[in-house]
């Protein structure tokens, strides 16, 4: 088994599993990676191909439900259904990518900051005040502006803006391991101050760290969404769930044709829900007081 | 004989919002080699601090203001804690701590918390620093080693994890180890084994003990030395037979009767009126006057000396030699 017996992961996975709103999470947030991954076999058409009406030299846009077009075309002819699946995949990808850059970020100066305290911590912790103050639309319209858009410089202004809360929480839950007596017992020990914080206090604190990563992909995949619906995220023609949404800008779309905005809209949802989902059943799993 | 650890007028401050505090003051004493020191005192008489200011854990806010410590003659407070972490700790000192539920990684195996000590200050191979660690662990009395150290600590039980820790501190052969009251968290026969175990592997290393504790009746059993501590001063040292049936000072004394022993008949046990003053208020003059039954003005405002016969050393007035001879 991948899990050693009577370990606290042992536990922690057992508790996790009896908690249902959990198990269904995962197993939805599994089947969303599934289709994410297996897109260009289970869609019917290439994302950005374009289609025409019958006999014609028209795009066929905004076309119906049918057996030919799951759930119909958008507002430039193009299969709702098949840029659903490949938009899963964007939208993942980005998550998934600001996720770690934000952990990997947020990781280092929360342990930096909590180890050392005094000066470091001090002007680490007026850093995020500055970064949490920031007002993140403006700052990502203006990139855009700037900047040629594509979806690199998405997933770096999500990572670059969500490193905080994870700082925040590697800094407390350091500043709470590092004087417990196994800490102290490692510094009578003569060890480095580098090899305390990788060998024994990050270990400690994975779990804390593990449940911030659910929570926060589930954040990056709404900002993305934000942004995107915003047209300052990922650009067309690439799919996304947020540009798909787009298309519910206009209001004749929004009042009569369902079938573009409410696939992309029900998907975000139920994959947001689903990974909080498993984000509160680890965090009740790794619980110690259960 | 040779000395191992000699600590000359140490003092530690620390900073709080009342203000800053000696928690120890000018605390001498020195340990030979193979001999065990106990360090006597009720909570806040600065034991603790004594130990961890040795091993340079004091917490962020404390500070050690004055004194000198020697290991082997050498003062470790002019190293470097570069210098300090590579040569001093867990090298030729190490320490057991009071918890043995606590002072074990959760995380990391038995075999990996020991091994680490030895890969940090010895050149040896990891294979060498397992085989190190199996005989360490066999030496303090733990059955299978092989198996214990793939276990992780909460398969352990009190006892165990307490071996653990003396094999922890033991692995790297240090000159001396500071025992912070290495048995408080356990039971009394459990107690007993990891005393005798100590007092086993004192001989058998060669390594003297530093050991802190407020139980006397321990300090009877396996130390050679005594040192008694109240609110951050050493009241009275000297060797163990002597504090015991010759106490001098007024604390000492109280402590001692303190003692319960099994043929006493009295059903109310004697104790020391008063508490231990906070660090903040402190008495002038001699700290415990408040507390004692032969204080006089002088006790209240002038700080006693310590005065010396043979090895025996105290500070109180009671023991002032009279005006004109000489005192140290």
């Amino acid at each position: 088994m991948l899990i050693k017996k009577n370990s606290f992961y042992d536990y922690a996975y057992r508790r996790f599993r009896r908690n249902k709103l959990a198990v269904i999470g995962t197993f939805i947030t599994l089947a969303f990676i599934v289709v994410a991954l297996l897109a260009p076999i289970l869609s019917p058409y290439e994302p950005s191909e374009f289609f025409f009406m019958e006999g014609q030299n028209l795009y066929n846009k905004y076309d119906t439900p049918s057996l030919q077009h799951l759930l119909g075309t958008d507002s430039l002819g193009r299969d709702v259904f098949s840029r659903l699946l490949y938009g899963a995949r964007v939208t993942m990808m980005v998550a998934l990518s600001a996720v770690s850059i934000s952990t990997i970020i947020g990781t280092i100066i929360g342990l930096v900051t909590g180890y050392f305290g005094r000066f470091i911590d001090a002007f680490f912790m007026r850093i995020v005040d500055i970064v949490i103050s920031f007002p993140v639309l403006f700052l990502l319209i203006s990139i855009s502006t700037i900047m040629d858009p594509s979806i690199w410089i998405v997933i770096l202004a999500i990572g670059l803006v969500s490193w905080t809360s994870t700082a925040r929480l590697v800094r407390g839950e350091v500043l709470r391991v590092k004087e417990l007596d196994y800490i102290v017992a490692a510094n009578a020990c003569g060890s480095s101050s580098l090899k305390i914080i990788i060998k024994h206090i990050l270990p400690n604190i994975l779990a804390p760290i593990m449940v911030q990563v659910t929570i926060g992909t589930a954040q990056a995949i709404l900002m993305e969404a934000s942004l995107s619906f915003l047209g300052v995220g990922v650009q067309q023609p690439t799919p996304s769930w947020g540009n798909m949404l787009m298309d519910a800008q206009k209001l004749l779309v929004l009042r009569d044709m369902p079938w573009i905005w409410i696939p992309p809209g029900v998907v975000t949802l139920l994959l947001v829900l689903a990974i909080y989902f498993v984000g509160d059943g680890l965090r009740d799993a790794f619980d110690p007081k259960q | 004989m040779k000395t191992i650890l000699e600590v000359r007028d140490l003092s530690v401050q620390f900073r709080t919002e009342e203000g800053s505090f000696h928690a120890i003051e000018h605390v001498s004493f020195s340990v030979e080699e193979q001999k065990t020191l106990a360090i006597v005192g009720e909570s806040g008489s600065g034991k603790s601090v004594t130990s961890l200011a040795i091993m340079q854990l004091i917490a962020e806010n404390g500070k050690i203001t004055d004194g000198e410590i020697f290991i082997e003659g050498q003062d470790i407070l002019k190293l470097t804690r570069k210098e300090v972490q590579q040569s001093i700790l867990g090298k030729k000192i190490s320490m057991i701590f009071q918890e043995p539920m606590t002072a074990l990684n959760p995380v990391i195996k038995i075999g990996d918390q020991i091994t680490e000590s030895i890969l940090e200050h010895q050149q040896v191979s990891k294979k060498e620093a397992r085989q190190i660690a199996l005989d360490t662990l066999k030496q303090v009395g733990i059955p299978s080693p092989e198996e214990r150290i793939k276990q992780y600590p909460h398969q352990l039980s009190g006892g165990m994890r307490q071996r653990v820790m003396i094999a922890m501190g033991l692995v790297t052969r240090p000159k001396i180890m500071i025992a912070d009251e290495p048995t408080t968290a356990l039971d009394v026969t459990i107690e007993a084994q990891i005393l005798n175990l100590l007092e086993e592997l004192k001989k058998k290393f060669k390594t003297s003990i530093l050991f802190v504790t407020h139980d006397l009746n321990i300090v009877a059993d396996i130390a050679d030395d005594v040192l008694v501590m109240y609110c951050g001063e050493v009241i009275e040292k000297g060797p163990v037979a002597d504090i015991f049936e010759s106490p001098k000072h007024p604390y000492t004394k109280g402590l001692l009767a303190t003692m319960p022993s099994l043929d006493q008949t009295k059903s109310v046990l004697p104790t020391i009126k008063g508490s231990v003053p906070n660090i903040s208020k402190r008495p002038s003059g001699c700290h415990f006057h408040p507390r004692c039954e032969y204080a006089t003005e002088r006790c209240r405002k002038e700080k006693p000396k310590t005065y010396v016969e043979g090895a025996h050393h105290v500070q109180c007035f009671l023991y002032a030699p009279k005006e004109g001879t000489k005192h140290a």
